[in-house]
């Protein structure tokens, strides 16, 4: 895997399995660009000033009452904040809570990450506490008697996420697979 | 074959406390909703480091909860405990986290409320465990569903007094239980029950 860094928020292009980290001010827009069918990426994303305050599945479902976030619809962090909002995804329910990314072992992107983390001085939690990612441009489907299906979410090239900071985050993403199409990632306040 | 272990165990988890247990691999542990109605919070700690992951174990199941002879996987995909028995209508749930002094204050509860959240790190405390942060609880006896629709619904739980439900633990390790403090959302209003926890230790050749 090939780290790349983005400390001027830019735009970055993932290969499959490359990384993303950056620290992106409040209010800041990040967008996501599939850059074909079957592309997908893995999202974290922690509190500047409080690496223990992060993207958290569990807090969203709490807050939000909702499985399948839409647009407008808020993230939740473990202190109840609205981390970051979704202002745009194409594809349509395709920032997945329900299941995290097998894409990888653990151990291996939690390392990667850590690792250009400290590289940059960014403040990250301990490896015990390493958040799980949220998979982007992807969705699952629960069925009544609660079994979890992947749905094939209707991502095309060129389909877009973008999701709005709600305060000063560590953000890091991670290219989904070995062969997907790449991944577009955009900062900034277009 | 010969008994490997001691007697077995069983512990009152008084309504709105916390019981942490040092469990080894192969044993049988029960949690039992004394009253009824009654959640239990818990989480397990791997002797080797590894913490009980709800969205591992969604993952790796495909399902929001383990099915009987699925099993309980911590953050790296180890299997922790394997669901032997349940006794409750269920549904169990690992999709929220514990009740927090941050809930309980954006509630209007005030940050002393009660919560597993403190529990937790209180019992762990014990054990010398500080956790940077707080996993999410495996939710034993909460009544929580996904709609077709994507909602999710918490309603007042459906467990009978003495349900039960048993997990056979996979490696050594802390189990931790919380008698959910939580009377700030239920429907009409209850108040938090006793719980009680079994654990019988394995019998090996």
């Amino acid at each position: 895997m090939q780290a790349l860094s983005s400390p001027h928020f830019d735009r970055a292009s993932l290969a499959p399995s490359q990384s993303w980290l950056a620290s992106i001010p409040a209010g800041m827009k990040l967008g996501f660009e599939a850059r074909g069918s079957g592309a997908g990426a893995a999202f974290f994303a922690w509190a500047q000033r409080d690496p223990f305050e992060q993207l958290s599945d569990a807090y969203t479902f709490m807050e939000l009452r909702w499985a399948r976030p839409r647009v407008g619809d808020s993230l939740y962090s473990t202190l109840r904040r609205p981390i970051v909002t979704i202002q745009r995804d194409d594809a349509g329910e395709s920032v997945d809570l329900l299941r995290h990314d097998v894409w990888w072992p653990r151990e291996q992107y939690v390392c990667l990450l850590a690792k250009e983390a400290a590289a940059r001085s960014f403040p990250a939690p301990e490896l015990r506490d390493w958040p799980f990612a949220v998979n982007l441009f992807a969705r699952t489907l629960v069925g009544t008697d609660g079994g979890l299906m992947t749905d094939v979410s209707d991502v095309m090239d060129g389909a877009r996420i973008e999701l709005i900071t709600g305060f000063e985050l560590v953000v890091g993403v991670i290219a989904a697979g070995q062969r997907s199409p790449a991944i577009e990632v955009t900062v900034g306040l277009w | 074959m010969a008994e490997r272990t001691t007697e077995a165990v069983r512990i009152g988890v008084p309504a709105r406390d916390v019981a942490a247990l040092d469990v080894s691999a192969g044993s049988l542990i029960t949690v039992v909703d004394l009253a009824g109605r009654q959640g239990a919070d818990c989480l397990a700690l791997g002797k080797d480091g590894g913490i009980s992951c709800t969205r591992t174990t969604r993952s790796l199941n495909r399902s929001l909860f383990p099915n009987i002879g699925q099993s309980i996987y911590d953050d790296n995909g180890k299997a922790m405990l394997t669901l032997v028995e349940d006794t409750s209508p269920g549904p169990h749930g690992l999709l929220v986290p514990p009740c927090d002094p941050t809930m309980y204050r954006l509630r209007a509860a005030g940050c002393a409320h009660p919560s597993c959240h403190d529990n937790y790190h209180k019992a762990l405390a014990g054990f010398g465990i500080r956790l940077g942060h707080t996993p999410p609880s495996i939710c034993l006896f909460q009544n929580i569903r996904i709609h077709e629709t994507g909602q999710i619904a918490i309603e007042v739980n459906r467990s009978a007094a003495g349900d039960k439900i048993s997990f056979r633990a996979e490696c050594d390790l802390i189990f931790v239980v919380s008698a959910c403090p939580n009377d700030v959302f239920k429907r009409p209003p209850l108040q938090p029950t006793d719980l009680e926890v079994r654990i019988e230790p394995s019998r090996t050749e």
